[in-house]
């Protein structure tokens, strides 16, 4: 199958170096809404769905390759290379900031700088040296939250998303533009995500990297940010005032202009 | 709209125009209801709350303006909240029902269900509706849609219009396992489903569907699913229960498995069982057909015995002659029949036969004696081993000579006219003797080794004049591997082809030949015996047989109960033997001895089974005692003569 079809891979801009924009677990590219369209000038902006999310290929979940990181990661890998792209600025939120680190590890030359948006290789907590904000238990409760939202998420959280008198085309559409999300696989994203540990993956990254931080980010906490420091002494990071774990939707201004200093460095 | 088609935007679209609840009016409706009302900035701060909003998370009245409203949350609804729900606020700013968990004041929790409504001037309206017994609900529905989910079949709710199914209100997540795609594409039409299926099966479906919806029963149907990319092709068993609507229109509720594993399973099974049955009648069949010739050939061999007695004395020379042949003939038909009967236990039980030390050169010798004529008939030379030399090996000369015979035979006719067979045999590895046959023939092709133990098949010799039936090789594998060997065959197509079998040399000496003592020297015996036989021929020649002993008195019966009417009849002699056929019109030799035990008279005569079939065995007589002996037909008179001199002897004084 084609990546780029199954990915319902994006590609606008009339810039040469590309740029390409991974949204995180729980949404789908309309995340970057309010920040890649200020790139389209200089870059070729490649916006992409994960399988599971908005216009993705469902039927491209496969319950092996999906059930560690490293297979959404290669996904990326499929798309760096059957759009044919190199030196890519690539951007990632959440877990797609781990996701674009080891997409950067596995395909050398592809990737030629990561933005990693509130990133964390580890949400679990590893005492005695770790602190990831999560125990077991909260991602058991998190994901049963995962699975009784199926519920709500794919079924009837739509319809009233637009008022209940809305007609039903316009709700299926809405449906699938915002953040839709299959719940089965959502759940295996969730869990892959969340009980994954890909700190071993980070000093070797190779290529110059900004962190974007929020100052109060209850599923990055500072601890992360502080292991992250000392494990990538060159990479820049940047918190910005205020709490969440979305800047790009939350401070999406501060957002673009921390990218474009990073892109204008040579980052 | 697809994600290609939006058009960028600098932020948040403005929402429609928003309706209540709003302002300090929200706030005095919903003070005191159970729900909270809140005012959110769209990064999520809370500008303003309902009283009832902070009785909820049990915060100060007052204390909940400027603080973030996930902190409000436990963590893993902190997770949902920041990547899924914020996104859609921003992207969407309506939501609904989407369940979050409160974080209360004592550390209990509160589920709640999420609302929000975008204003005009980007903030949203935020109500949260505290669920208890729907919590309980959504609960016992996860609970079965987990079990519906890992069970290893799908179960479904299918909706029918007009006979034709539309779509899949209800499938678990075994939907994409079978039918390669998700439960929601299913929802939305069941044409992912059936085009999966084979077009057959898919229109048997619908017909299954529709007769079985008219007759208001459930529907089961085995259906072939298409090879898909990595899976092959599956069959499921769909089954499922109709219940008609009032639309006209019709629900199934049902399952749908791949049986795949168990129909081979069953195939298998059902195979195994045919062939035991197949082996089954064809050794009854043997047995039968080995019986039917037996009976035969006892007159033909008992006869042509007694008229041989004392070298035929009272027979001109051409005569004598004649019975020779008869009598060689009858043994080569009983060795035949014998040698069925040996196959066919070989094929159901293994074939084993008794060796021992046999001198290897006398075999040889007369199978190449035996194969002169069908040679010379056809021009074919046959070369022996070089003289003088001789091994000892481990074999049963039936079996061999049979064994040698099937390869010369072969060797000799599907050789060329003028062409040579040598029979030769060499020492081979330490303690082994290698025989080996080799022709000058047509030689077989690689193809034709492979089939060539393959039964009935004449591996295109069936097109030529040479006769034979495709069996020769099988027996001779057979034999071969009752000997402890096995047959190796080398070919080449135009020179010729070499079959050739490994034998054990043997320890010891050969075995004397069969030395059959003449028992017509035994003393004469003397006494009254009963034959209970319905075949005439076969009495006839017991009366013959039994005229050589003068002192004995033969009376017969040709039924169990003339043999019983006989034994009441007044002036009847004592009995000193009975002999008995196994096969009575009315009854078998095991019944009627049983039956003749219980008479006081009887009940310690010796007694003798008489029978064709060479596998009777003579177990114990219930309450009595049973056969002394078995007597196989045909009869050795020699043998036969001595038996019962044994069981008459005169009593010693």
């Amino acid at each position: 199958m084609n990546a780029l079809t199954r990915s319902n891979v994006v590609i606008r801009g009339q810039g040469q170096r590309p740029m390409v924009f991974a949204h995180g677990f729980g949404c789908d590219q309309n995340m970057w809404r309010f920040v890649a369209p200020a790139f389209e000038a200089s870059h070729r902006v490649v916006l992409f769905d994960h399988v599971g999310c908005g216009q993705s290929d469902l039927s491209a979940f496969d319950e092996q390759r999906h059930a560690r990181i490293e297979g959404w990661a290669q996904d990326v890998v499929d798309i760096l290379e059957a759009a044919d792209l190199h030196d890519a600025v690539f951007v990632g939120h959440s877990v797609s900031a781990t996701i674009g680190l080891l997409a950067s590890n596995a395909a050398p030359g592809r990737i030629g700088a990561l933005a990693m948006l509130c990133p964390s290789p580890r949400y679990l907590n590893d005492p005695p040296d770790y602190v990831g904000g999560f125990e077991r238990s909260d991602i058991d409760a998190l994901l049963d939250m995962v699975e009784n939202n199926m519920l709500g998420w794919a079924n009837f959280l739509a319809p009233l998303a637009m008022g209940a008198d809305s007609a039903p085309e316009l709700v299926d559409e809405l449906k699938a533009s915002f953040c839709a999300i299959d719940p089965y696989i959502t759940r295996r994203f969730a869990a892959a995500t969340f009980l994954g540990d890909n700190r071993d993956d980070v000093p070797r990254l190779a290529v110059p990297a900004l962190v974007v931080e929020m100052a109060q980010d209850a599923i990055a906490p500072p601890s992360v940010g502080q292991w992250l420091r000392e494990r990538l002494p060159r990479a820049r990071f940047e918190q910005l005032a205020g709490s969440g774990h979305c800047p790009h939707m939350t401070h999406p201004a501060e957002t673009t202009e921390l990218l474009r200093r990073f892109v204008g460095a040579g980052g | 709209m697809t994600a290609a088609s939006q058009q960028p935007q600098s932020g948040p679209e403005p929402g429609p125009e928003p309706g209540p609840p709003r302002g300090p009016e929200a706030r005095a409706l919903t003070d005191g209801l159970p729900c909270a009302w809140l005012r959110l900035a769209p990064d999520g701060r809370i500008l303003e709350a309902a009283a009832g909003t902070e009785q909820l998370v049990g915060a100060p009245p007052g204390s909940l303006a400027g603080r973030e409203f996930d902190e409000l949350l436990t963590l893993p609804s902190r997770v949902v909240y920041q990547t899924h729900l914020l996104p859609l606020l921003r992207l969407a700013g309506n939501t609904a029902e989407l369940s979050l968990m409160l974080r209360g004041a004592s550390g209990a929790t509160l589920d709640v269900l999420f609302y929000s409504q975008r204003r005009a001037d980007t903030t949203l309206d935020v109500l949260l509706a505290p669920i208890r017994q729907r919590r309980r609900i959504e609960d016992e529905l996860v609970r079965v849609k987990r079990a519906a989910d890992q069970a290893p079949m799908m179960v479904f709710q299918l909706l029918c219009e007009g006979g034709q199914p539309q779509r899949f209100p209800y499938a678990s997540q075994t939907v994409r396992e079978l039918y390669g795609c998700s439960p929601e594409v299913a929802a939305q039409s069941a044409e992912a489903v059936l085009a999966a299926l084979e077009p057959a099966s898919r229109e048997r479906l619908c017909e299954a569907l529709t007769t079985a919806a008219r007759g208001n029963a459930p529907c089961r149907v085995q259906l072939q699913r298409r090879a898909a990319a990595g899976q092959p092709a599956a069959v499921h068993e769909f089954v499922a229960t109709p219940r008609a609507l009032a639309s006209g229109a019709v629900l199934w509720h049902g399952y749908s498995a791949d049986v795949t594993e168990r129909l081979r399973l069953e195939r298998e099974a059902t195979q195994r069982s045919a062939a035991e049955e197949s082996a089954r009648v064809r050794k009854a069949f043997l047995a039968r057909a080995s019986h039917e010739l037996r009976t035969p050939l006892n007159a033909i061999l008992g006869f042509a015995q007694l008229l041989g007695r004392d070298g035929g004395s009272g027979l001109r020379p051409e005569q004598q002659q004649a019975l020779g042949v008869l009598q060689s003939a009858g043994r080569h038909m009983l060795s035949l029949v014998n040698r069925l009967l040996d196959l066919s236990r070989a094929e159901t039980e293994g074939f084993a036969p008794t060796l021992q030390p046999l001198a290897l050169r006398p075999e040889l010798e007369a199978v190449l004696e035996a194969m002169r004529p069908q040679a010379a008939e056809r021009g074919v030379a046959l070369h022996g081993p070089a003289p003088g030399r001789d091994a000892v090996v481990m074999a049963d000369a039936l079996s061999l000579r049979q064994l040698l015979t099937n390869l010369m035979s072969n060797a000799v006719k599907y050789n060329r006219p003028g062409g040579r067979v040598e029979l030769d045999w060499a020492a081979a590895a330490p303690g082994r003797v290698c025989v080996t046959v080799a022709d000058t023939g047509v030689g077989l092709g690689a193809a034709q080794r492979e089939h060539l133990f393959e039964p009935f098949n004449r591996l295109g010799a069936e097109a030529s004049a040479t006769e034979g039936t495709g069996l020769g090789l099988v027996l001779a594998r057979q034999l071969a591997r009752a000997l402890g060997g096995d047959i190796a065959v080398e070919s080449m197509r135009g020179v010729g082809s070499r079959f050739s079998f490994e034998l054990a040399r043997a320890e010891g000496e050969p075995a004397s030949g069969q030395g059959a003592g003449d028992a017509a020297l035994a003393p004469a015996c003397a006494g009254t015996v009963l034959y209970v036989e319905d075949n005439e021929v076969n009495v006839l020649l017991m009366r013959a047989l039994l005229a050589l002993r003068p002192g004995v008195t033969l009376l017969t019966a040709g039924s169990g109960a003339a043999a019983e009417a006989l034994l009441d009849a007044p002036g009847t002699p004592p009995l000193q033997l009975l002999l008995l056929d196994l096969n009575l019109p009315d009854t078998d030799g095991h019944t009627l001895l049983q039956r003749l035990r219980a008479r006081p008279a009887l009940a310690a005569v010796p007694a003798v089974l008489v029978t064709a079939a060479a596998e009777e065995s003579i177990g114990p007589v219930q309450g009595g005692v049973g056969f002394a002996e078995r007597w196989i037909k045909p009869l050795e008179v020699d043998a036969t003569l001595a038996a019962l001199d044994q069981l008459l002897a005169p009593a010693r004084p």
